[in-house]
């Protein structure tokens, strides 16, 4: 038996993933999500137990038990952090999200057949998901969804349904990992729904249905059993998260992946118009359920971007010529030493290394990103807080703050914004816009010391800068840290 | 035919321009928080899902028949491009979407009752677009409400809704701030209204800077803050509180 040559189609393939992998090892956390996954991670190592309570927030929380679905995630950041601390954590998530575009390329090559516009398609479609695959849960689950297009595309287009298998013991961990688990069943689901549309016949559609009923029973396999499912499918009516954070708004050509969204459509649509290709009922479902998901909010499109790549792919050699997809000549030597090159410079994106590399811009250099507060973290790591009452911070410093400061400190809220009552986060804005009641709203909860964004609050801050009840403790040109100059005895 | 039933789908795609004003522009981010229809479309837009549902219809029977002219999805594209950059462009979105939607509806030979149905089904989406995408009202009583004010040296700050209407009925006496709407005025007087509309710290300073001596605010919409801020300050008197609408005119200096 001899080991086969290395190929052209070979270097595509390590080039591909090997890009997908330097992007995020290279890139410094600027998602605090992760900062919180971190603590909560240790914090259930430590106790040795799951948590149903938030100690790190100081606001008031809503009414029961603590769901963390992604309790698997904190615990898995959290070993990679004990083990090389954070740059072995950018380094897993660039793994991760590595072997989730090498298993959709081979989901690609197995829906097309053509390696070369398999690895255009790839490229294609990791820009508009390129913003989103920092480290958190969330990238986490990405290899499962990737798992799920691979079976379906090996099910459709190469008969193979023992793929298929794997997604129940796959959907078992996913469950644990992050709520995204539920787009697997969508899949599925038009999956199912395509092959009954197009055969008027339950049998083809009986592996995916099967794999469907496999995969919601595998799903109850968690710490909160239906509850879990229950969450993920109240989690998106929740009036604070749909109206106020970014990631959830509808999509709209205001941001960028919203542009790289449309302009997705527009090629997708162009392509089908223009091929002679056929999408099959499966596909054209699939590009509905997930269309409409990610036109609905913004934190969708890496999904759309994942599902649309084997489609893309197709289209792709249908309406290309064929001497474009022609074979040039090889050089078996030669493309060893362009793979030996390509592993090589991935080598220097990793967060260790990257720094050895001159023309890195400089604000990839750092293993956090410039926008997060650590010189306001340093500050309040060195001071403790007054003897009683509350800290107010701005809310996207929350993971951040928290993760750098607790137990001394204790933030007011980060980013979880299921945890509070809808009141508590109109209070917040309130306070930061500030509005007339800013004062009486900042006695209502006790807070002492304020740790603001300058960008966020200059309305705020200018006022606090002014009244009297209230002293300059730290600034910098990102923060400020205000005290009470004589305590109050308002409580919450 | 087609045609009327292409122009009849296309209606609930002007009927939120009836109220805002035919206008083309790109969206601004200060004016988007005064208004939907400065806003770019998204699934939430008042016609949003109906103008994607239109192209998306377009699209299907393109697809399924193979049959269409470069001239349709350049229309399609440039419509669809106008209304995602602002909602307030869904009338050109519109106008671009006639011609492409007759023709392909044309190629599928429907009967005439169906297409009076799909006719009578467009109409009755547009009248409800219409209904839901209407402002709330100026009322008489109020504008009397203003005119009865005694002081006319300072200016009126009105709802953006009701500047323009409220300029019409006071005439040149009395001078209403923004009343040539939302593309007239400077950004800078947009941060100002919104932070007096939501009740700013300084909303009383702000008013005083723009000189304004009478307000008619929205009371149960977006600038209910101010209307309570107004209705507890010993600075101001209120003259007229009714059904979502409060005018009030300045009592103290």
């Amino acid at each position: 038996m001899t080991a086969r040559a290395a190929s052209i189609e070979h270097i595509w393939i390590v080039m591909t993933v090997g890009a997908a992998f330097m992007g995020p090892a290279s890139t410094p956390i600027g998602i605090p999500d992760v900062l919180w996954s971190l603590l909560r991670g240790d914090w259930m190592a430590s106790h040795g137990t799951l948590l149903d309570t938030d100690p790190f927030t100081s606001a008031p929380h809503v009414a029961g038990p603590l769901v963390n679905v992604q309790w698997l995630a904190d615990l898995a950041f959290y070993g990679l952090d004990a083990l090389g601390g954070l740059p072995l954590v950018i380094t897993g998530t660039a793994l991760a999200v590595a072997l989730t575009y090498a298993l959709l390329l081979y989901a690609t090559i197995s829906a097309s057949g053509h390696v070369r516009l398999s690895c255009l398609a790839v490229w294609l479609v990791y820009v508009p998901a390129a913003s989103n695959l920092s480290p958190r849960p969330q990238t986490l689950s990405y290899p499962f969804f990737a798992l799920f297009i691979l079976a379906v595309a090996r099910a459709e287009w190469r008969r193979d349904t023992r793929w298929l298998w794997l997604l129940p013991p796959a959907t078992a961990v996913w469950v644990n990992i992050h709520g995204s688990f539920f787009t697997g069943f969508l899949l599925l689901g038009c999956a199912a729904l395509g092959r009954l549309v197009a055969t008027r016949r339950v049998a083809p559609a009986r592996p995916y249905l099967v794999a469907l009923g496999a995969c919601l029973l595998a799903s109850l396999l968690n710490p909160y059993g239906p509850g879990a499912l229950v969450y993920v499918a109240t989690i998106g009516n929740n009036p604070i998260i749909r109206d106020f954070v970014t990631e959830w708004a509808p999509t709209t050509v205001s941001w960028h992946e919203g542009i790289f969204f449309f302009v997705s459509l527009v090629v997708l649509g162009a392509l089908m118009l223009k091929s002679s290709l056929r999408l099959t009922a499966v596909e054209i479902l699939a590009l509905l359920a997930f269309g409409y998901l990610a036109w609905s909010a913004v934190r969708v499109i890496a999904w759309w971007s994942f599902l649309i790549a084997p489609i893309l792919a197709r289209l792709l050699a249908s309406v290309l010529p064929n001497r474009a997809l022609g074979k040039g000549r090889n050089h078996p030597v030669v493309n060893s030493l362009l793979m030996a090159g390509i592993v090589v410079v991935a080598g220097f994106s990793l967060p260790w290394t990257k720094t050895l590399v001159p023309f890195l811009p400089a604000g990839k250099q750092t293993i956090l990103a410039e926008e997060m507060p650590i010189r306001l973290g340093e500050y309040l790591r060195s001071h403790g807080p007054p003897p009683s009452g509350n800290m107010l911070n701005t809310q996207k410093w929350g993971g951040y703050l928290e993760w750098a400061t607790w137990p001394r400190h204790r933030v007011f809220l980060d980013g979880r914004i299921e945890l509070h009552p809808a009141q508590v986060w109109f209070d917040y804005l309130e306070i930061v816009f500030p509005s007339t009641r800013w004062r009486t709203l900042l006695d209502k909860y006790d807070i002492q010391y304020m740790a603001l964004a300058t960008d966020d609050s200059p309305d705020l801050i200018a006022d606090v800068r002014i009244d009297p009840g209230w002293r300059l403790d730290y600034e910098d040109d990102q923060a400020v840290v205000f005290s009470r100059s004589v305590l109050s005895s308002a409580g919450p | 035919m087609t045609y009327v039933v292409a122009i009849c789908a296309v209606l609930p795609l002007l009927a939120p321009e009836v109220w805002s004003g035919f206008r083309l522009a790109m969206t601004d981010p200060v004016l988007a928080a005064l208004s939907q229809f400065e806003q770019p479309l998204s699934v939430r837009s008042p016609g949003g899902i109906w103008a994607v549902g239109l192209a998306l219809a377009w699209f299907a029977l393109a697809y399924w028949r193979r049959d269409f002219g470069m001239w349709e999805p350049a229309l399609v594209l440039i419509g669809g491009a106008a209304a995602l950059a602002r909602v307030g462009n869904l009338w050109v979105d519109a106008a671009a979407l006639v011609l492409p939607l007759a023709r392909q509806v044309g190629c599928l030979r429907l009967k005439p009752a169906v297409l009076g149905m799909v006719a009578v089904v467009c109409l009755a989406a547009a009248g409800l677009t219409l209904l839901q995408t209407q402002p709330p009202e100026l009322p008489p009583a109020a504008v009397a409400a203003v005119r009865q004010a005694p002081s006319t040296a300072g200016n009126v700050l009105a709802s953006w809704r009701w500047a323009g209407e409220l300029q019409g009925r006071l005439g040149s006496g009395r001078a209403v701030l923004a009343s040539g709407g939302p593309g007239t005025e400077p950004t800078d007087f947009w941060l100002d209204y919104l932070r007096i509309g939501q009740g700013h710290e300084h909303w009383a300073d702000l008013l005083q800077r723009l000189d304004v001596d009478t307000l008619v605010v929205e009371s149960e919409g977006p600038q209910l803050p101010a209307a309570a801020l107004v209705r507890a300050s010993p600075d101001w008197r209120v003259t007229y509180d009714v059904g979502g609408v409060l005018v009030a005119e300045r009592a103290g200096p």
